[in-house]
């Protein structure tokens, strides 16, 4: 197993040079000039290329890359250049703010798909399972867009359920307050394709052979579907899961633009905007780094989940 | 007896002479607005966005200020009275008032710090040090100031040296401060009321360091409570604040609100505790927020739901029973398409040149862009000025700028631009291909500007490319002149023709003059109404120098914006400004009836 580790750990490196290749070569070829946007209404030649010299824009591309690399071993990207804030500062602030909206989306997601996927497997074929199916399609074809500008004007102005906008700085009162309508119109969308997804994999284990064999040998509907069916749909429920993961803490930059959440996905947006290469490096580079981890753990999952699995 | 007469007296007297006292806001009262886009950073040296500067305008104070009712927009004194002007505009003395304070910091060290002139020769330096991240504002001082230029040039590479004298920045004493011109230039009263040139107390500063602008301190009516970047700014106010009570401006021909001025009159300033402003950046949310109550006031309310509410550009009966305040403002700005004079295709100056350009701009249909596009929400644009500046003629018409493909046609037909391979597209004279093409933004929302521009074109048998880029790229272009064609926008520094006219003025060809349109007669003019004060024969200058643009066609004008903005009925002392800041601290809240509307 270690030596599994191991190997695995070292496959990374290559893979996060291949991430810094890419993301310094996109934004020097497509990441435009981050000096001409801070110099101002009247910018001449020579005042971008000081602000060039100081953002260390004017630096041989290798001296540019190889800071690139000592950064993201460091773990230290200096500072936004748009806003002078240090870089992980701004991960520090709006990460957890994404995550209040995201870990529940997906824990809601996760409890509602399998549990309602179990159910019309349980029933599949029937007026149930070909109306939750039907539901889901339509629901999988409109727009998140268009969920969270009715959602918004129907539920938060309308009916006065929700607030239409609003993050506080306390915990409690953006989980109980401003979260809810968000969360629930990501719901709407996340959902529909989770239960298909996962209901065709606990459709595709009701049909094999061990399935049948526990029937036959008198065990309950019951006790074959969350006994011997679920344990085996599990493991790509958990790997679906679990990669969803790094997800969560870049949030939805649809959702936090219209509910103004001051989350990772609006800051990647404006960083974008912005041209601010500090944040963009730092954001892209932590979410490979979160995704590699991620992919290690579900492997490791699959081996507890089916001992069967050999990890090689 | 005598003593008790004497300190009655003194204090009566002290009454009279002392500034309104501080802590007349009542810190109950909270007023929430927003912004449609993020803000950066609370220095007014170091960040030139426009929602930074909002904040910018309260915490700190420039020595002048806009009247707050007056139109056209008059100067009036704030830290300083207004200026006494010598050697013909060369030479401004402004006398600082005594005992105004900056807002309490652990940067005085529990002392109570008094503005002079020495704070406002520290402000001006630092807005020119090439060290504060590459100083946006310096072209309000850089090549103007004597001895200045020398000072920003030693700076390259190494700390600016603050402490060195020089002949155009001088405390002459406490309350004292003289600004020595290279040339005259009657526009620098209006360029110390900018909000970038707020002033600063060079122990805050030095203090906080890189960090300046978490640690805004300034003597304005306004200090930052707290700050969740690009979310929330929450603004308290300043318990040092001198306190302000409103007196319009009075001369020729200057108008003032009365409904606003009876709204302020006999009041004390700031009267709301805390500004609460969040960043928005939907249109939608920002609407149904101020509809129910979230937002006391909703500056700058998109195109269609100005439309929404004032199809006829006045509130509809639904929104009239609510009480709403309505405002609909021109703004001091001007949008335009540029061509590169430089340009091989569509620059230059020889006949068949101009002609080119003017069939592209007959070709332009300003109408239906400000109907359907624009929804009605701007004026159509005559000339390079906006309105609600110095020297702006709202009778002047530009006579060459109407719609009519078949002049274009006619005027391409004449100069040579002919269809040689009967593709269905001109070519330039002598049958060279011919294509335009279009620089835009990826993201500008212009697709609509796009689509006309191409019917236009199409109309006149031109090709049009349309090439999208990063907005940086797109200014890169435009300022360093790889460009055919593109579009551009300005709004007002400072209210004077001054500010637009050098966008074409030929030694300002780069970063200033991006079309660079190069015209003698234009220049000479320029000079002229660059050096004198307002008057009529200035205004016959400017209207001379239009009518030459018009001529030659660098700009095609497009529109003067006009912006509508809404209050709630609790709000009082509302008045948009055309320096498009917000003026936060004339306005009050009746919290009884914001209770009432925000409940129900």
């Amino acid at each position: 197993m270690s030596a599994y580790l191991l190997r695995r750990i070292w496959q990374m490196i290559p893979t996060l040079a291949g991430v810094i290749l890419l993301v310094f070569f996109l934004f020097n070829v497509f990441g435009g000039d981050p000096a001409a946007i801070l110099a101002g209404k009247i910018a001449s030649k020579e005042k971008i290329e000081a602000i060039r010299d100081q953002l260390g824009l004017n630096a041989p591309i290798w001296v540019q890359l190889w800071i690139f690399v000592k950064q993201v071993f460091t773990f230290d990207f200096g500072n936004s250049w748009s806003t002078n804030e240090a870089v992980s500062a701004i991960i520090l602030q709006k990460a957890p703010v994404s995550l209040t909206v995201m870990l529940q989306v997906w824990l809601l997601d996760a409890i509602i798909a399998v549990t309602l996927a179990v159910a019309v497997a349980y029933k599949r074929g029937s007026l149930t399972d070909r109306a939750v199916m039907g539901i889901c399609t339509a629901a999988m074809s409109i727009s998140l867009l268009l969920y969270v500008v009715v959602g918004q004007w129907l539920l938060g102005y309308k009916l006065e359920i929700f607030p239409v906008l609003g993050w506080s700085d306390d915990l409690w009162t953006n989980v109980s307050t401003y979260a809810p309508l968000p969360i629930l119109l990501l719901l709407f969308v996340s959902v529909a394709p989770s239960l298909r997804l996962y209901r065709s994999f606990v459709v595709e284990e009701t049909s094999h052979d061990y399935a049948r064999t526990a029937r036959a040998k008198g065990a309950s509907e019951h006790r074959v579907m969350f006994v011997h069916v679920l344990r085996n749909a599990a493991v790509p429920i958990v790997t679906n899961l679990a990669m969803a993961l790094p997800g969560l803490f870049v949030g939805s930059f649809v959702v936090e633009m219209v509910f103004s959440i001051p989350g990772l996905g609006k800051e990647i947006v404006t960083a974008v905007l912005r041209s601010d290469f500090p944040v963009i490096k730092a954001i892209t580079v932590y979410l490979a780094i979160l995704t590699m981890v991620v992919n290690l753990l579900v492997d490791l999952l699959y081996k507890w989940l089916d001992p069967r699995v050999e990890l090689k | 007896m005598k003593f008790v007469t004497f300190a009655g007296l003194s204090c009566l007297a002290w009454s009279l002479v002392a500034p309104v006292h501080a802590q007349v806001a009542d810190m109950g009262k909270t007023l929430h607005t927003y912004f449609e886009a993020p803000e950066s950073g609370f220095d007014p040296a170091k960040y030139s966005d426009h929602y930074s500067g909002e904040v910018n305008s309260s915490i700190f104070e420039s020595l002048l200020a806009y009247d707050y009712l007056a139109r056209p927009q008059t100067l009036v004194p704030r830290l300083a009275e207004l200026p006494q002007i010598l050697d013909d505009g060369k030479t401004f003395i402004f006398k600082i008032k005594p005992g105004i304070y900056f807002a309490d910091d652990a940067a005085f060290k529990g002392k109570k710090r008094e503005v002079t002139a020495q704070d406002v020769v520290y402000t001006i330096q630092r807005i020119v040090d090439p060290n504060s991240r590459g100083a946006p504002w310096d072209f309000m001082f850089k090549g103007k100031v004597i001895g200045l230029d020398a000072k920003i040039e030693a700076a390259k590479n190494k700390p600016f040296d603050f402490d060195k004298p020089i002949e155009g920045l001088k405390a002459l004493d406490r309350y004292t401060f003289q600004i020595k011109l290279l040339r005259p230039d009657y526009n620098m009263p209006y360029i110390m009321a900018a909000p970038a040139t707020g002033i600063v107390a060079r122990e805050v500063i030095e203090a906080y360091g890189e960090e300046s602008e978490a640690h805004p301190v300034g003597t304005g009516p306004y200090m930052l409570k707290s700050w969740q970047r690009r979310n929330r700014i929450v603004l308290v106010a300043n318990p040092n604040y001198r306190g302000h009570q409103y007196k319009p401006a009075t001369g020729n021909g200057i108008q003032i609100d009365q409904t606003v001025a009876k709204q302020l009159e006999g009041k004390t300033f700031p009267r709301i505790g805390t500004i609460d402003i969040r960043v928005i950046e939907t249109p939608q949310a920002s609407w149904l927020s101020f509809l129910n109550g979230q937002l006391d006031t909703h500056p700058r309310l998109g195109y269609n739901y100005a439309r929404l509410i004032a199809p006829e550009n006045a509130l509809t009966g639904k929104y009239l029973s609510l009480g709403w305040r309505y405002f609909r403002e021109a703004e001091a700005d001007i949008t335009y398409y540029m061509f590169n004079m430089d340009d091989k295709v569509v620059g230059g100056y020889a006949l068949e040149k101009v002609a080119l350009r003017r069939a592209i701009a007959f070709s332009y249909n300003q109408a239906k862009e400000l109907s359907i596009i624009r929804n009605n929400q701007g004026l159509a644009a005559q000339s390079p000025l906006a309105p609600q500046i110095n020297g702006y003629d709202p009778n002047f018409r530009n006579v060459l700028g109407r719609y009519s493909p078949s002049r274009g046609n006619a005027l391409l037909d004449m100069f040579g631009y002919k269809d040689c391979d009967k593709d269905g597209w001109r070519e330039l004279p002598g049958c060279k291909p011919l294509k335009i093409t279009y620089m835009t933004s990826t993201g500008a929302d212009g697709r609509d500007q796009e689509e006309l521009l191409l019917k236009g074109f199409n109309a006149i048998g031109i090709k049009l490319d349309i090439e999208k880029m990063n907005f940086s790229d797109l200014l890169k272009n435009r300022q360093g002149g790889t460009y055919q064609f593109a579009g551009g926008a300005w709004g007002q520094d400072y209210p004077d023709a001054e500010n637009f006219m050098q966008l074409l003025y030929g030694p300002n060809a780069g970063p200033v003059n991006e079309s660079r349109f190069r015209n003698k007669d234009f220049d000479k003019l320029y000079d002229q109404i660059a050096a004198e004060p307002p008057s009529e024969a200035r205004n016959e200058r400017l209207r001379q120098m239009s009518r030459i643009v018009a001529a030659y066609v660098p700009w095609i004008y497009n529109i003067n914006r006009i912006r509508t903005h809404i209050a709630h009925p609790w709000v009082s002392g509302y008045k948009p400004h055309p320096d498009n800041m917000p003026h936060w601290y004339f306005l009050d809240i009746d919290a009884a009836k914001q209770r009432a509307g925000t409940s129900k």
